[in-house]
């Protein structure tokens, strides 16, 4: 039986440090790849993933237990998101997707024939440029909603935002996704 | 509800949260209306295409190295009163306490010298006597009626040269 996040959160402000592992375990692509899709940049995912962990750890003592652990851990991804955006907006950094790190070779993925390898690829890179580009508040919606299946609720409550601004910020995310596809043409192609 | 509305709700539609009456009202539009079909298909695929994003995990040694750091972590405490009196530690912080302690002291004199009986607030706030005053006053005691002003203060005697 799965054990809950809020029981192994009230263990972990008893020290319990097994505890703090499984919820690692548990969570940790997951912010991973919230963070990366978010960010764009392999290298500092690792590090904010780290330390959205790190943070839960600190502030265990914090943590209500009424309180759903997920969206709660999703706001403090999110919180340190944002501060890294902010560091770069002042420092003029640009996101940085290291060309050097091959993330389908990381994940470990099956051997592609290199024509479809080739379309494949052109085709993520189409997606990716057109997330990329969205407004930061449409990106961090729809990250949520297609990449990390969170529902309208848990996304409100992760992102302290109301449902319908929700709801609309993923509609409009949508729309632009789709005439930046569509201008690429891709869209047509699939159809 | 018109086309233009009904496509707002298409992104939530797809995405299963709309009430189960309000999405039987758009799957009903739908059957009906080709423009708003398509639009359906348009997110459909776009959904679909996000889907080609490759899956994203954790490098290897996340776990080992998260845990490692985490051995240096202690949790902040709970909220208490030593967690409210902690921030007060730096030197500007000291500029505060110094100025609330200013500001509650001035509170209490304020709240103390209205609480006094009127005549004796009366008495405190008498003006001293002037100088050349204070000095017709010696040259001439006689002249001291129930109109002078009563010396009720060590100084004020003082000054009068009683």
């Amino acid at each position: 039986m799965r054990v809950l996040d809020e029981d192994l959160m009230e263990r972990c402000r008893k020290g319990d440090m097994s505890a703090f592992e499984l919820i690692v375990l548990r969570y940790k692509d997951a912010i991973f790849s919230f963070i990366y899709r978010f960010l764009m940049d392999y290298h500092r995912a690792q590090d904010i993933s780290q330390e959205t962990f790190i943070r839960v750890l600190k502030n265990v003592n914090r943590y209500k237990s009424r309180n759903n652990f997920k969206t709660w851990l999703y706001r403090i991804a999110v919180n340190l998101c944002k501060n890294e955006l902010r560091y770069r907006s002042r420092h003029k950094m640009l996101s940085l997707d290291d060309p050097t790190v091959d993330i389908e070779s990381l994940a470990g993925n099956h051997f592609v024939p290199p024509d479809k390898a080739y379309e494949k690829k052109e085709m993520r890179k189409l997606v990716k440029d057109a997330v990329s580009e969205l407004p930061e508040d449409q990106r961090m919606v729809i990250i949520m909603r297609e990449y990390q299946d969170l529902s309208y609720e848990e996304i409100a409550s992760a992102l302290n935002c109301s449902l319908g601004a929700v709801k609309s910020k993923i509609y409009r995310a949508r729309q632009n996704i789709k005439n930046m596809l569509l201008e690429a043409e891709i869209h047509k192609v699939a159809l | 509800m018109n086309c233009e509305k009904i496509k707002t709700q298409l992104s939530a539609y797809i995405d299963g949260e709309l009430s189960e009456e309000h999405s039987a009202f758009i799957r009903k539009h739908l059957a009906d209306c080709d423009s708003c079909r398509y639009e359906e298909q348009l997110l459909h695929k776009t959904s679909r295409l996000l889907g080609n994003w490759e899956d994203v995990r954790a490098p290897d040694g996340f776990c080992e190295a998260l845990l490692a750091k985490a051995e240096t972590v202690s949790p902040l405490p709970r909220r208490s009163i030593i967690h409210a009196v902690r921030p007060l530690a730096g030197p500007r912080a000291l500029i505060k306490v110094v100025a609330y302690g200013m500001a509650i002291l001035l509170l209490c004199v304020g709240v103390i010298f209205f609480a006094m009986p009127p005549l004796k607030r009366a008495t405190m706030v008498e003006p001293l006597p002037t100088h050349s005053e204070s000095a017709s006053q010696i040259d001439d005691t006689a002249s001291i009626s129930e109109d002078s002003p009563r010396y009720t203060t060590m100084a004020q005697m003082k000054v009068a040269g009683m």
